[in-house]
C-alpha cells in the first residue's frame, strides 16, 4: 500500500494502490480549491508530485510519493459579515423548542403510565395539542423518571397541533437550551449560535460552502446530481459536514454540549435547501422548474445528519419555487417589508441575484440570473471575498490606492472591489460608457491569451501580489460585469413596471448578501447595478438570510409570518418578461443608454 | 392608463387560495392585466369589485369585430404606445380606393389586382383586406353597379355614400355589411339607423378632435359603440400628429371617447411616396389604411411591413436549427456549435465569417434559447447535440470527428465525448474570440 507524505504540513498518509490524489488529500482533511467536479477542466487542484507539477484530480497513487500543495491550491478562508442587525424584539419572544422542568409527585403509587403522567402535567400549558414523542424515548424513560424521583426537564417542540416530546432527561438541565440559525449559500455557509432561552446570540462561525468544488453555481451542482452516481449523497454529505465542521467548532470554544443543542433553523435557496435534505433538485432546472417541496415540515436532526442532539428539530425557511429560496423569504422576514405600507425592495446580490419589492399589502419578486461575476467568478484576476481580495479601490489620475481583505498581499479581486473600480474607471475616464480602454492610459495594456486578447487595465503589477501574477481587469471581464450589473438593475426596473410603481415610489431598498456591507452605494449607481435614487433610501441589512433564521429560532410568532411571507410571495419569470428581454441591451452600458435615469452620474461625467 | 395587476389585486379576495390556478392572488391580477386569464376563473370575487373590475378593465380602445358572412376582422382594440411595452394586438387593415368617377379599365384593373394581393410571408398567409368605395356622382347606378361587383369579392368593404336608401337596399338585398363612411354630426342619425339595423360599423368624420370626440360621445349614447373614426385627408405630418393624439389620448388620459380605430386614406400622388404615406400611418397608429394604388409591389412592402410591427415581441425569436455552412467548406471543415436563439445565431456568424475560416455551424434546437440558459434549463444537452449531429449526417459530411462548443459550457465537454464519440473542443467565451480561435486551429 503507497504511503503519501503531505507537504508542507509534513504529514503520511496510507493510501489503497490506484486511489484518486484528490480523494485522498480531502479525505484527509486537505481541502483542495477545485471548481470543476474534478473533471480536469479547471487547473486549480495543482499540486507538486515528486517535484513534478499535476492536477491531482486527474492522479492516481500507485507508488509511495511525496505531494508539496502550493498556497495557491489550497480552499483559502472565505470571509463573510457576521454583524448581525438582529433586533430582539422585533417578534414576539416564543421559541417553538423550549425546556421544562416538571416535578411528577408520587411515582410509586400512581398506577397511570409515566408517559401518561407526564402529559397530563404538560395539559395545564397545552390544551387541546396532540403529545408526540420518538419511540426511543420510552426505552429508559421509566428508569430515568425513578432515578430522578420525578424530578425530570422535557425538551419540546410545538406547532400548530402537536407538542413533540423531543427529550426527556433527569433533573432541571432546563437552563441549557441552544439553538443554531444557518445561512446555507451557494457558495458560503454561516452559521449563529444562540442561547434560546435568553434569545441572545453567542457566537458565529462562516467557511466556504465545501460543495464549491463541485462547481460555482447551483445548475451545475444540480447537473451533477443527475450525471454522477452518488452524485446527490456527494453533495448532502459536504454541505453536512461543512455545517457540522461550523457547529463543532461553535459548541467547542464555547464549551456547549452538542446535547444541548435542540433546535435548527437554515435557509437556503431551493437547491441548497433540496439538498441538505438529500433530495433529488434536478426538476428544479426542467420546465416548469418546480421545487419537490417549499414548505417543508420539521424534521429530527438526526435524520440528515447533523451531530447535535439526535432528537433536535430541524425546520427551514420556506422556498417560494424553483429559483426564489428560504433564504430570501428569511431575508424579507428581517425586513420591515411586509409589515408596511410603505413600499420597500430587497435587493440580495450573491452567487445569483434576487429581489423583491412590496409592502404588506402584496409581495412580488425576481430572480434575475445575474450570474456569480460579482463573486469574482468568470473573471480573470476575480476571487471570492478571501484574505488578499482587493475590496477597495480608488483612481487619481495614474495613482491606484487599493485595500484587501485582511490587509494581505493581494491575491485577486472580489465583487465590492470590482463595483468600485468600474466606478472608478468610469469617472477618471479611463473606460467609455461602452466600457471600453482609453487605449493611451499608462496602466492600460494589450494583453494576448490563449483565445482571447484586447485590452487590460493593470491593477496590481507582479511584484505587488501575493503569487506574483499581475491584477488585472480585461475589457471580457468587463462585459461579464456589465451583464450581471444589467441583469440586477433590470430585475428592479421590471418588478416596479409590472406593479405600476417607478423609482420615486421606493421608500427603502435593503441591500443584503455577502458583499452588502462592503460597497459603497454611490459607486453601485455610479455603473447602473442599482437606481439613482437618493442614498439614504438605502439600507444595508448584511446577512439577512441568517437574521431571518435567528428570528423563526426564536420565535414560534415569526416562523408562522415567514410561511404567510412565502405564500403571497408572486415570482415573476424574467426570462420571459418581454421589458427585461427589451431593454436588456439599454443595461450594459455605463451606467445605461438613457442618461436621464441616472441624473447624479450623469452630472459627474459631464464634469 | 390601462389598469394594474395592483390595481386589480386591490379587488381581490387575497385569500392566495388557489382556487384560479395561480399560486397567489396577484399572480391572478396580472395575468388578468394581462388579460391572460378571465375575472371568472375566481371564485370568491364581490359582486361589487366584479362590477368596478368590468368597468375598469374594458380596453381604452374598442376592439370593433367587423363581420361579415363568415369572416371576421378585428380592429382597434390595442392597449400600448409602443409595441416594445406589451405587443400590438390587431394588425392594421389594408385596403384600395374606388371610386364611381374612375372609368372601367381603372375600375377593373383595381379589382382584378386586389385579386393578387395575398402572400405568403414566412409561412404565413397575409393580405390586404379592404375596398374602398365612394359614391362621387349623384347619379347612383355606377356606384350600385361597382358596390354590387366587389361585395361579391374576397374584400371586406367600406363604402361612403350619402345615398343611404340606395345603400340599405342593396346590403339588404345581397345580405352583407359594410363599414359605412361618410357620417358628419350633421347627417349621422340616417347613417345610425342603417347602421343598427344591419349591425354595421360607423365610421365618423369631423374636422376638429374635440368635434371627434363629441360626435363618438353623441353616437355611443344612443347606445351604439360599434364606431371607426374617420380622418379627412390632410397633410401628412398633420394626420400623423393627428393619430398620435387619438392614441395618446386613449391610452395615457383614458379618453373614452378616442377609444375607437381610426380609419386614414393616403393622399400622395405617386406610388413610392404613397407606400412611404402608408408605412407612416401604419407604423403610428392607424387601425386601417387605404391606398389608391392596387400595384402588388406596393402592397406586398406594405402587408410585410404590417406583419413585422404587429409580430409578438415577447415570443423569443429563433433561427431555423440546421447545419449552416460558411465559405468553401470541404469534407475538412471545423464544425461549431451553437443554439437556435436569434441573437446567439446573428452574434456567432458573423464572426465566423470575418475569420474567413471555411467552417460549418450546427445550430441546435434549443427553443430559442440563449447558450448558457438553454445549457441551465436542460435544452442544450449532449443528448440534443448528438441527435442534432445525427440529423444532419455529420459524419456522412467531414472527414475528422470533432466538434466546437461554446466556451460558456465548456462543462459539457466530457458527457458530450462519451455520448457522441467525437473529440470535443471547447471554443471561446464570447463571439468575438471565434476568428482568432478558427484561425488558430
Amino acid at each position: 500500500m503507497p504511503v503519501v507524505k503531505v507537504l508542507p504540513a509534513n504529514k503520511t498518509i496510507e493510501t489503497k494502490n490506484g486511489e484518486n490524489l484528490l480523494d485522498v488529500l480531502e479525505r484527509n482533511g486537505f481541502q483542495i480549491n477545485t471548481r470543476c467536479a474534478k473533471k480536469g477542466i479547471c487547473g486549480r487542484c495543482i499540486v507538486k508530485l515528486n517535484s513534478r507539477e499535476v492536477l491531482s484530480c486527474k492522479t492516481v497513487i500507485t507508488d509511495d510519493a511525496e505531494v508539496f500543495i502550493p498556497s495557491a491550491s489550497k480552499l483559502e478562508n472565505i470571509y463573510s459579515d457576521t454583524s448581525l442587525k438582529f433586533k430582539k424584539d422585533k417578534f414576539k419572544f416564543s421559541p417553538s423548542v423550549r425546556k421544562i422542568n416538571l416535578k411528577i409527585p408520587a411515582i410509586e403509587k400512581n398506577l397511570a403510565g409515566d408517559w401518561e403522567k407526564i402529559t397530563s402535567a404538560l395539559s395545564k400549558f397545552y390544551s387541546s395539542k396532540e403529545f408526540v414523542t420518538p419511540l426511543e424515548n420510552f426505552q429508559y424513560l421509566s428508569k430515568l423518571v425513578r432515578n430522578s424521583c420525578g424530578d425530570i426537564t422535557l425538551t419540546l417542540y410545538e406547532d400548530k397541533c402537536r407538542v413533540v416530546v423531543t427529550n426527556i432527561e433527569k433533573c432541571d438541565t432546563s437552563s441549557k437550551n441552544y439553538g443554531i440559525a444557518i445561512d446555507v449559500g451557494t457558495t458560503t455557509v454561516v452559521v449563529y449560535l444562540f442561547n434560546i432561552n435568553s434569545a441572545e446570540i453567542i457566537d458565529a462561525r462562516f467557511s466556504y460552502n465545501r460543495q464549491v468544488i463541485y462547481g460555482e453555481d447551483v445548475i451545475t451542482r444540480i447537473i451533477f446530481t443527475e450525471e454522477k452516481n452518488d452524485g446527490l449523497k456527494i453533495l448532502h454529505n459536504l454541505i453536512i459536514q461543512t455545517i457540522n465542521d461550523l457547529i463543532n467548532k461553535l459548541i467547542g470554544e464555547n464549551h456547549i454540549d452538542k446535547q444541548d443543542i435542540n433546535y435548527i433553523v437554515f435557509a437556503g435557496n431551493t437547491t441548497m435547501t433540496h439538498i441538505v435534505y438529500n433530495i433529488f433538485p434536478e426538476y428544479l432546472r426542467k420546465e416548469p422548474y418546480s421545487p419537490v417541496a417549499s414548505f417543508f415540515p420539521s424534521y429530527y436532526a438526526d435524520k440528515i445528519g447533523l451531530d447535535v442532539n439526535r432528537n433536535a428539530i430541524i425546520n427551514s425557511s420556506p422556498c417560494v419555487s424553483g429559483y426564489m429560496g428560504g433564504d430570501i423569504t428569511a431575508g424579507i422576514l428581517a425586513t420591515e417589508m411586509p409589515f408596511s405600507d410603505e413600499l420597500s425592495m430587497l435587493v440580495d446580490v450573491g452567487t445569483n441575484g434576487e429581489i423583491a419589492l412590496g409592502n404588506k399589502d402584496f409581495i412580488i419578486c425576481a430572480a434575475c440570473s445575474a450570474g456569480p461575476a460579482f463573486e469574482g467568478v468568470g473573471i480573470r484576476s476575480g476571487t471570492h471575498a478571501v484574505g488578499g481580495a482587493i475590496s477597495k479601490i480608488s483612481i487619481t489620475k495614474n495613482e491606484i490606492k487599493y485595500e484587501t481583505i485582511g490587509g494581505e498581499k493581494p491575491k485577486g479581486i472580489c465583487g465590492s472591489g470590482l463595483i468600485e473600480l468600474l466606478s472608478e474607471l468610469l469617472k477618471n475616464k479611463i473606460i467609455n460608457q461602452l466600457g471600453k480602454f482609453e487605449p493611451t492610459h499608462p496602466r492600460v495594456q494589450k494583453y494576448d491569451y490563449v483565445y482571447e486578447s484586447g485590452l487590460e487595465f493593470v491593477i496590481a503589477e507582479e511584484n505587488e501580489t501575493s503569487d506574483g501574477e499581475k491584477i488585472v481587469l480585461t475589457e471580457i471581464d468587463i462585459q461579464n460585469l456589465l451583464r450581471a450589473k444589467g441583469a440586477v438593475y433590470l430585475g428592479i426596473e421590471v418588478l416596479l413596471k409590472e406593479t405600476g410603481f417607478n423609482f420615486n415610489d421606493l421608500k427603502k431598498v435593503y441591500i443584503s448578501g455577502g458583499f452588502g456591507n462592503y460597497i459603497q452605494i454611490s459607486k453601485a449607481i455610479m455603473i447602473g447595478l442599482l437606481p439613482d435614487i437618493p442614498t439614504q433610501l438605502y439600507e444595508f441589512i448584511g446577512n439577512s438570510s441568517v437574521t431571518g433564521a435567528g428570528y423563526i429560532l426564536l420565535s414560534g410568532e415569526a416562523k408562522d409570518l415567514v410561511n404567510k411571507i412565502a405564500e403571497k410571495m408572486t415570482y415573476i419569470d424574467l426570462s420571459t418578461n418581454p421589458t427585461f428581454m427589451n431593454e436588456y441591451s439599454s443595461t450594459l452600458f455605463l451606467p445605461h443608454t438613457n442618461l436621464d435615469l441616472f441624473p447624479t452620474v450623469k452630472k459627474i461625467l459631464k464634469q | 392608463m390601462p389598469i394594474t395587476g395592483l390595481d386589480i389585486y386591490k379587488l381581490l379576495p387575497k385569500t392566495n387560495c388557489k382556487k384560479c390556478g395561480f399560486a397567489t392572488c396577484l399572480a391572478f391580477a396580472m395575468a388578468l392585466a394581462a388579460k391572460k386569464t378571465a375575472l371568472e376563473k375566481c371564485p370568491d370575487v364581490t359582486e361589487d369589485a366584479k362590477r368596478s373590475l368590468e368597468e375598469a378593465s374594458e380596453p381604452p380602445i374598442k376592439t370593433i369585430a367587423f363581420q361579415d358572412g363568415d369572416r371576421t376582422i378585428n380592429l382597434g382594440g390595442e392597449t400600448v404606445l409602443f409595441r416594445h411595452e406589451k405587443t400590438f394586438w390587431n394588425p392594421c387593415g389594408l385596403g384600395v380606393y374606388i371610386s364611381d368617377e374612375m372609368d372601367e379599365e381603372q375600375i377593373g384593373k383595381i379589382i382584378s389586382d386586389f385579386g393578387k394581393l395575398t402572400f405568403e410571408r414566412i409561412g404565413q398567409i397575409v393580405r390586404s383586406e379592404f375596398i374602398y368605395i365612394e359614391n362621387k356622382l349623384t347619379d347612383t347606378s355606377k356606384f350600385v353597379q361597382i358596390l354590387k361587383r366587389i361585395l361579391s369579392t374576397s374584400a371586406f368593404i367600406i363604402a361612403r355614400s350619402t345615398n343611404i336608401g340606395t345603400l340599405s337596399q342593396i346590403l339588404k338585398e345581397m345580405n352583407k355589411k359594410v363599414i359605412l363612411s361618410g357620417a358628419r354630426s350633421s347627417n349621422y342619425r340616417d347613417f345610425l339607423k342603417l347602421a343598427q339595423e344591419m349591425n354595421c360599423p360607423l365610421a365618423i368624420t369631423a374636422t376638429s378632435l374635440d368635434d371627434i370626440s363629441k360626435l363618438t360621445a353623441e353616437i355611443s349614447g344612443q347606445n351604439f359603440k360599434n364606431i371607426i373614426i374617420e380622418l379627412q385627408p390632410e397633410d401628412i405630418l398633420k394626420t400623423v400628429n393627428t393619430l398620435t393624439q387619438i392614441r395618446r389620448l386613449s391610452l395615457k388620459k383614458n379618453i373614452r371617447s378616442l377609444g375607437y380605430p381610426v380609419l386614414v386614406s393616403t393622399i400622395s400622388q405617386d406610388i413610392y411616396s404613397e407606400v412611404a404615406e402608408a408605412s407612416h400611418y401604419i407604423e403610428k397608429y392607424a387601425s386601417i389604411v387605404v391606398t389608391k394604388t392596387s400595384e402588388v409591389a406596393a402592397h406586398m412592402a406594405l402587408v410585410s411591413l404590417r406583419q413585422n410591427i404587429y409580430t409578438d415581441p415577447q415570443k423569443p425569436v429563433a433561427v431555423e436549427p440546421k447545419l449552416y455552412k460558411f465559405g468553401n467548406v470541404t469534407e475538412n471543415s471545423p464544425v461549431l456549435i451553437t443554439t437556435n436563439f436569434s441573437l446567439t445565431y446573428y452574434s456567432v456568424a458573423p464572426e465566423i465569417e470575418n475569420s474567413k475560416v471555411a467552417s460549418y455551424l450546427l445550430v441546435v434546437d434549443t427553443e430559442g434559447m440563449s447558450v448558457l440558459t438553454a445549457w441551465a434549463a436542460d435544452k442544450f444537452t449532449s443528448e440534443k447535440v448528438n441527435d442534432a449531429m445525427k440529423k444532419e449526417n455529420l459524419s456522412e459530411i467531414v472527414k475528422h470527428k470533432k466538434i466546437i462548443i461554446p466556451g460558456y459550457v465548456s462543462i459539457m465537454s466530457g458527457k458530450l465525448n462519451d455520448v457522441t464519440g467525437w473529440d470535443v473542443l471547447v471554443g471561446p467565451r464570447e463571439a468575438s474570440g471565434i476568428p482568432k480561435f478558427l484561425k488558430s486551429l
